[in-house]
């Protein structure tokens, strides 16, 4: 069974300036398919930050050829993020990220002021619906936080913030969730409990995971396919984000000198 | 499901159905509201303190705007409710026909007119039936209409009625319905003639209307008191007149004693006759004072009073108790000034002579005729007079004729204005002054107390109908006060106003106004300064959320609201604690201090008006404040939620 496309980039580049020193990631095609957990791995500095910025639709290409992310329901079709950029269309970027993407940040990312029920009925405030309560309730009873519905996130543990912070994510079961090393703050055997639990719960949803880690344990053993990412200096000394994919299936992409 | 690429649909979110883009803006502006809300119960204790700085700035500045309010309608509330700031009265004493007045009247502006016969008030005594003695007041004039009654709780007083002042009621111990006596005195020859008026009080005024003895009466009554006094018959009231010669008055009287008074018998002489003043002069000073030589071995005295004229029956009866001496009288009479009918020259200098003081000066004629003074010679006995030479040949007139005399009035507070009177040239002098018989200078200075003409017919002086020479005038509102006295004034009506102090009423009120402003900006300046660099720091403070709120797709405006809508929420709840710390302190205010001092409204209060215009003032400062916080959250990155720590 072939699956859907979520996101597909074609000869994307993004230079980036640093303190003099000049910095390109570049994607010569990268194909996300729906319902699949991809993990993003490679050293610091390797780019990831920037693969995950401009995936999150924050970040403006430098150039690319083809930039297209799916909207949020099957007969959508794909919409062209790159000619959204070119025309700084701003409203549509931010409407696009309200209901085609999730974010699990490396923080939580929780309104501190919000208690989690409020932080759970946040997404759909923004896109104008009713909060569901059975799905914010049964959610929260799948992933053990129910019991915190009504605390405010400085009351809860770490990990349990993380977990709220990918409920959120999953709420409008939208089909593409970045997660930027949403386990960095919890201890390693938590954190394979709350993977397998992101896991599990995307596939149910039908959502794509995209995971940058620097736990390459952790990735593998979710994942099911992984980014590599790694430098190197190119000519005219400027540091460049080579990726290769682990998964030979899906190995089209080609190492740049 | 065909993997293959889908041509992308057109990029009008319309087109994918929107409620699949939901959020529209009115959603979006309820879910930062929300938030919003949410951030500031949140953080209670910094909420708590903006409200109360928005509080602290702003209630003492309604209190201020409350208590300038209040104290300038106390002031102009005093103002308009005394009739004295609308009065406009006439400086300069002039005889006006009734048209004058009804014109006045007629005058937009205008709202009353009271005409008087004097400028100052007539005097009169007023006793109770079962006394003999009364007590002294001030008749004036009224009529219906009158401010001054009607807003003092008084009520007009018609024919036969009285109303009285407080003070003047509280003398007489009387009240409403009470009847009371005027009655009015003079001398006729040598006997007090006394005449009476029986009057029934009509109402008795406020005590705050007029601080003086004061009986007001139709002007008729007043008119008749006057003509009494001058010896004009009154027909319908029965009084007669006075006839025979006109009265004579002077400023004082020097006497040359060859017998000499001892200072004890010269005090006894002056308290006696009811002088206030008898003093010896030296030959120096009775030449200074009265310009004539001093005889030689006679003792020089003058006699006068300190504030008021001396009569001429009072020198009279004097003269009686000095007795066996033969004093030269010399009565003295000070600025009187004349020209001569039908020669162009200045007015000269009149002075009472007596022939033994002038003999020495003249040039042509004597004055052997002229009669010893008494104060009964009629007119045609003393209308004599000495010309100076220079005068006299300039006019081509020679002893022995007959000219008109000017006699000019002294001051504007003179009843007879112009008086022309025939006299008879005795003689001519060397001098520079007209000489005149000392009967004749009394009854010219007599002029200045009571209106006289000269009546050809039987060559004399007599009495004139005093006419009405004053008003009592009142302008509509205290606005009107000074036009009106601009405009009198420029059409030759000098008048005295209350202007000066309506002004300074206004330009108090302005002075207070723009002080208040003042204050007022300076507060507000810092409270804006606190409220920007709060609404700055917060979102600083909160950049992460509002970063993550950009990520997960609030737009840029959006975000740019939150601030804006907390910023409103401070401002509704500061200005409502304001405004309730303002409600107490002026009921504390009002109901402690005003009652005390009895005013005749609140001491602080704030028209809805500007109640509704501070608030709108404090919301508007509050979301300006926020403006530059909720720019700058507006440029917060998406990007940067990704990377806080």
């Amino acid at each position: 069974m072939t699956l859907a496309p979520v996101l597909t980039i074609r000869s994307l580049k993004k230079r980036r300036e640093r303190g003099g020193a000049a910095f390109e990631l570049r994607i010569p095609q990268l194909d996300l398919l729906a319902g699949q957990f991809y993990g993003v791995i490679g050293p610091s500095g390797s780019g990831k930050s920037t693969l995950l910025d401009t995936l999150a639709l924050v970040l403006r290409p430098t150039a690319a050829e083809a930039f297209k992310v799916a909207g949020p329901s099957s007969g959508d079709g794909m919409f062209d993020v790159d000619a959204m950029w070119r025309r700084d269309d701003e409203v549509m970027l931010s409407r696009i990220r309200q209901t085609t993407f999730g974010y699990v940040l490396q923080s939580g990312g929780l309104l501190g002021f919000a208690t989690v029920r409020q932080n759970l009925e946040l997404p759909f405030q923004i896109v104008g619906r009713a909060p569901d309560r059975n799905r914010i309730e049964s959610l929260a009873e799948q992933f053990g936080v129910a019991s915190e519905l009504n605390k405010k996130p400085r009351f809860l543990s770490g990990g349990q913030r993380q977990r709220v912070a990918i409920l959120r994510a999953l709420m409008l079961a939208p089909p593409l969730i970045l997660a930027d090393e949403p386990t960095a703050a919890i201890d390693h055997a938590r954190a394979q409990q709350v993977v397998s639990g992101f896991r599990d719960l995307a596939l149910e949803n039908n959502c794509t995971i995209v995971m940058v880690s620097h736990d390459t344990d952790l990735v593998e053993s979710v994942a099911d396919d992984i980014l590599e990412l790694s430098t190197s200096i190119d000519p005219d000394g400027a540091a460049v984000s080579t990726s290769a994919w682990r998964n030979a299936a899906q190995a089209k992409t080609t190492a740049e000198a | 499901m065909d993997v293959a690429t889908k041509t992308a649909k057109s990029q009008d979110p319309k087109a994918a159905g929107d409620e699949k883009f939901g959020g529209s803006f009115a959603d979006q502006f309820r879910l930062t509201g929300r938030l919003a809300f949410l951030d500031l119960k949140d953080e209670a204790l910094l909420t708590v303190c903006m409200i109360s700085a928005i509080a602290a700035v702003l209630a003492p500045m309604l209190i201020l705007i409350g208590l300038k309010f209040g104290v300038v309608d106390i002031l102009r509330k005093e103002l308009i409710e005394d009739p004295d700031y609308r009065l406009l009265q006439p400086i300069a004493s002039k005889s006006r026909p009734e048209s004058f007045f009804d014109d006045l009247a007629k005058r937009p502006g205008i709202s009353f007119v009271q005409p008087r016969v004097n400028l100052s008030d007539t005097s009169v005594r007023l006793r109770t039936p079962d006394r003999k003695s009364g007590e002294s007041f001030n008749l004036k004039p009224t009529h219906a209409g009158d401010p001054l009654l009607l807003e003092s709780g008084g009520l007009i007083p018609q024919e036969g009625e009285v109303t009285l002042s407080a003070v003047g009621a509280a003398k007489l111990k009387v009240k409403t319905g009470d009847k009371v006596i005027l009655y009015i005195t003079r001398s006729n020859r040598k006997r007090r003639e006394r005449e009476e008026v029986e009057l029934v009080v009509k109402s008795v005024l406020k005590a705050s209307a007029d601080p003086h003895s004061s009986a007001y009466t139709p002007l008729i009554l007043v008119q008749d008191v006057e003509r009494f006094k001058s010896g004009i018959p009154v027909a319908s009231r029965g009084w007669t007149g006075i006839i025979g010669a006109p009265k004579q008055t002077f400023d004082s009287v020097y006497l040359a004693l060859d017998n000499r008074l001892n200072p004890v018998e010269l005090n006894t002489l002056k308290i006696t006759s009811g002088f206030a003043i008898g003093e010896e002069r030296t030959p120096e000073q009775f030449t200074a004072e009265t310009g004539f030589r001093a005889p030689a071995d006679r003792q020089l005295v003058r006699i006068a009073n300190r504030r008021t004229h001396v009569d001429g029956s009072a020198i009279q009866r004097m003269l009686g108790r000095i007795g066996g001496r033969s004093p030269i009288v010399l009565p003295h009479v000070e600025g009187l000034l004349a020209s001569v009918e039908g020669v162009d020259s200045d007015s000269v200098p009149v002075a009472a002579a007596h022939p033994d003081l002038a003999g020495a000066t003249l040039a042509a004629g004597d004055l052997t005729a002229w009669k010893p003074w008494r104060d009964d010679l009629s007119y045609g006995q003393v209308d004599r007079i000495v010309l100076p030479k220079a005068l006299a040949e300039k006019g081509g007139i020679a002893v022995g004729a007959r000219i008109t005399l000017s006699i000019k009035p002294r001051s504007e507070a003179d009843q007879t204005r112009d008086l022309a009177a025939v006299v008879y040239v005795e003689a001519l002098s060397n001098g520079d002054r007209i000489l005149v018989h000392p009967a004749l200078a009394g009854m010219m200075a007599r002029g200045r107390i009571r209106k006289i003409a000269y009546d050809g017919q039987i060559n004399s002086l007599i009495q004139s109908d005093p006419g009405l020479r004053g008003f009592r005038a009142y302008a509509t509102t205290i606005d009107e006060v000074p036009r009106l006295a601009r405009e009198l004034t420029e059409e030759g009506l000098e008048l005295r106003t209350r202007d000066k102090q309506i002004e300074v009423v206004q330009r108090t009120d302005r002075a207070l106004t723009q002080m208040i402003l003042l204050i007022g900006a300076v507060a507000l300046i810092g409270g804006v300064a606190v409220l920007i660099a709060s609404f700055y720091a917060a979102v600083e403070r909160k950049k992460g959320e509002l970063a993550l709120l950009r990520l997960v797709g609030l737009s840029r405006w959006s975000l740019f609201t939150m601030p804006v809508q907390q910023s409103l929420m401070f401002g509704v709840s500061g200005f409502l604690v304001a405004y309730s710390l303002f409600l107490i302190f002026a009921g504390i205010i009002n109901n402690f201090y005003a009652a005390d001092l009895r005013l005749p409204g609140s001491l602080c209060r704030l028209p809805m008006g500007y109640v509704i215009s501070s608030l709108i003032v404090t919301i508007g400062l509050a979301a300006l404040s926020s403006t530059i916080g909720a720019a700058r959250a507006t440029r917060i990155d998406p990007a940067e939620a990704l990377r806080i720590e």
